[in-house]
């Protein structure tokens, strides 16, 4: 319910005058103005309730209704999400470490609408969370921290910030802490905010940083154990990787939209520029990026809460994978925009450029996408064929994929940081083999053409050499096939997993599924002659009536009764 | 490398197993590795832990989370404790 309940409040919100007036937030953004109106809205409709789990007296009960609310204020405008949804990424390392009077105390301040920032990265210390200088020492019963954490979204608006700090002088994987601080609770002075930074895109977010000098924290600012804190990101990082996608998602409704728009009303040569077969392709391609970027984020979130000892791959692929395939997406509505892409001014198109500015950065925060890539691609030596096979204990990819699948509720406590299996990309035989039961539209040919890549990928991974350090560019091109492997999986798992839904119009003959392992084929280096004729038929759904929300499941994704 | 470590392993066999295996994860290495040096100095710290867990756990046949490696950060304090850890593991499941 309160996923198409949000989605129709942001439409209201959007006409002339209201908090999501385009208008005013253009006016914001070019103001670097922080769109105080919008988040105010989302507070009063209740969305920061959906950052605290039940347990704490919040909604926060699944990941994929996160991510229809999230997408949902995305589609409208991603720097409000950014700014808004910063909340969600700021708690987590207190519940994934567990119920404690911290984690109730947080619960009810984010209940009543205070911003909680989330701060890893440091000034010159980039995505190298081991080379923090944050560092907190012991003072008494409680702590004293100290040091630089640059840049952070909501660093000044945040009562709360959540850091890493180092408590061991020496550093290394146990020299590091979490601690929830409460600015308003320390000495004053102890706090500096470091000034807005200006920014190429989400410039009305509050991209700034804050400063500790010998900043007081008591006893109860430690989250975890001490020495826990690297653990705990890596493992408070898994969940809001999966939760950062929904923000490409709504990035991608938005530009589809625009682009559908564009193509119906423009007119070239006498005839409507919908009717030019390369411009057809283009945004069949574009539909098919956003629908294979949709089946990958449906699969992660509902693996966050059904195979939640393997997120820690699900999520790198994720967090890699769909922002690269959005921002693809926009570069190719961008193409068939023209000067429309670029020019600001122009009424119902001048909103593009600035969805393709603000999404660029969600492939850089939380990880970017080669930071997640790297860590995939240290673990494939864990997911070499022939590893004794764990035995799966929970239900089948194609039964929690069901789209009325209720979800066993989340239990961060089975994350880890070594995934043992990959549930998605191990059932592919068997979902290859049920599409050549019953093939729809010719999808079998591409799906088979996939297991081969998949066979090749075991291979060459089996023979990956032990190393330490960084991992080498072979190795990252091998984690990069397997995203890709992983994502024709995953559209097939979604395909298997909804036969209630095969005769919807994305549905119908296999069509989004050929598109989405056309685009995994070709991301394999592999180019399916089949591939051009699917776009276009793609390029047409986007402009029939059904193309007014391209979505898996509708858009907003109904999840919760 | 023997496929799986016997049922009779020794601290010594433990260790020595250990040594050669960081010695695969550090080929330029002009020094056999030191079971008394950090792990972390070999560079084998956060990042290549993973796939060097995965190595001890197919050779042992017991579950090894990558964190023991930060936890017992020398090759002597690891294989200390993946032996006791066997024990305990096999007994549980005997
Ligand atoms: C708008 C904005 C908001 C932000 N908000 C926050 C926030 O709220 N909290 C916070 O903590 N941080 C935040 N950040 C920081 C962001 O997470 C960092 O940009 C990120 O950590 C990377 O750091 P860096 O840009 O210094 O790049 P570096 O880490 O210096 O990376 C440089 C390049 O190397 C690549 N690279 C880095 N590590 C690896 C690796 N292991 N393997 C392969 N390639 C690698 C990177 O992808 C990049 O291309 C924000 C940044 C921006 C721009």
């Amino acid at each position: 319910m309160s996923t198409s309940e949000l989605a129709a409040e942001v439409d209201l919100w959007s006409r002339p005058g209201g908090p999501f007036d385009p208008a005013l937030l253009a006016a914001h953004d070019e103001a670097e103005t922080f769109p105080a109106q919008a988040c105010a809205a989302l507070d009063q409709w209740g969305l920061p309730d959906h950052y605290v789990p039940g347990r704490h007296g919040g909604r926060l009960e699944r990941l994929d209704e996160v991510h229809g609310l999230l997408r949902a204020v995305a589609a409208r405008d991603l720097t409000v999400a950014v700014a808004h949804g910063k909340t969600f990424l700021g708690t987590a390392s207190v519940w994934a470490a567990g119920d404690s009077a911290a984690a109730a105390s947080l619960a009810r301040h984010v209940l009543a609408g205070e911003p909680v920032a989330w701060g890893l990265t440091e000034p010159d210390r980039g995505s190298d969370l081991l080379s923090g200088e944050v560092t907190a020492v012991r003072d008494g019963s409680g702590w004293r921290l100290s040091g630089r954490k640059w840049p952070v979204n909501n660093a000044t608006r945040g009562r709360f910030v959540c850091v890493l700090a180092r408590t061991d002088p020496g550093g290394g994987p146990r020299g590091f802490s979490v601690f929830l601080v409460d600015k308003d609770a320390t000495p004053r002075g102890t706090v500096r905010h470091l000034p807005k930074v200006p920014t190429h895109g989400i410039r009305s977010a509050d991209i700034s940083g804050v400063e500790f000098r010998d900043a007081r924290v008591p006893a109860h600012a430690l989250i975890g154990t001490v020495g826990g804190g690297l653990e705990l990101v890596l493992k408070s990082l898994q969940l809001t990787r999966v939760a950062c996608v929904a923000l490409s998602l709504g990035a991608g409704d938005h530009a589809l939209e625009i682009g559908r728009d564009f193509l119906a009303e423009r007119r070239l040569h006498g005839r409507r520029l919908a009717d030019l077969p390369h411009a057809r392709a283009v945004a069949g391609r574009a539909v098919a990026r956003q629908l294979l970027a949709e089946a990958v984020s449906f699969t992660a979130a509902r693996a966050a809460h059904e195979v939640p000892e393997e997120l820690s791959t699900v999520s790198a692929i994720t967090k890699a994978l769909v922002p690269t395939l959005v921002q693809g997406q926009l570069r190719l509505v961008g193409e068939l925009l023209g000067a429309r892409s670029f020019l600001t001014g122009v009424d119902g198109y001048g909103g593009f450029a600035k969805i393709e500015r603000d999404h660029q950065v969600v492939g850089i925060f939380d990880g970017s996408t080669w930071v997640n890539r790297s860590a995939l691609a240290t673990s494939l030596p864990a997911l070499r064929p022939g590893r004794r096979p764990r035995p799966g204990t929970g239900r089948p990819v194609r039964e929690w994929l069901r789209a009325d699948h209720e979800p066993a509720a989340l239990d961060l406590s089975r994350l880890g940081v070594m995934p043992r299996r990959d549930s998605v990309l191990g059932a592919l035989g068997e979902l290859v083999a049920a599409l050549t039961a019953e093939p729809p539209g010719g999808a079998d040919r591409l799906a088979a053409r996939l297991l081969d890549a998949h066979g090749d990928l075991g291979t060459r991974i089996a023979a990956l050499r032990p190393a330490a350090g960084l991992p080498a560019t072979a190795t990252m091109r091998l984690a990069e096939r397997y995203e890709w492997c992983f994502a024709g999986a995953a559209a097939l798992a979604v395909w298997a997993a909804n036969p209630q839904a095969h005769d919807r119009p994305a549905w119908r003959e296999g069509l989004w599924l050929r598109g989405a392992l056309a685009l995994a084929l070709e991301g394999l280096g592999t180019r399916p002659p089949e591939a051009n004729a699917v776009f276009d038929e793609l390029g047409r759904l986007l402009l029939s009536d059904d193309g007014a929300r391209v979505s898996l499941f509708g858009t907003p994704v109904e999840v919760s009764a | 490398m023997e496929n799986t470590a016997s049922d009779t392993l020794t601290l010594d066999e433990l260790e020595r197993w250990l040594v050669d295996r960081v010695g695969e994860y550090v080929p330029d290495l002009d020094a056999p590795v030191d079971p008394q040096q950090e792990l972390g100095e070999y560079g084998l710290d956060s990042v290549a832990v993973v796939a060097f867990a995965a190595d001890v756990e197919d050779w042992l046949g017991i579950q090894v989370e990558p964190t023991a490696v930060w936890d017992h950060p020398t090759v002597a304090r690891l294989a200390a404790y993946l032996l006791a850890e066997r024990e305990q593991q096999r007994a549980a499941t005997a």
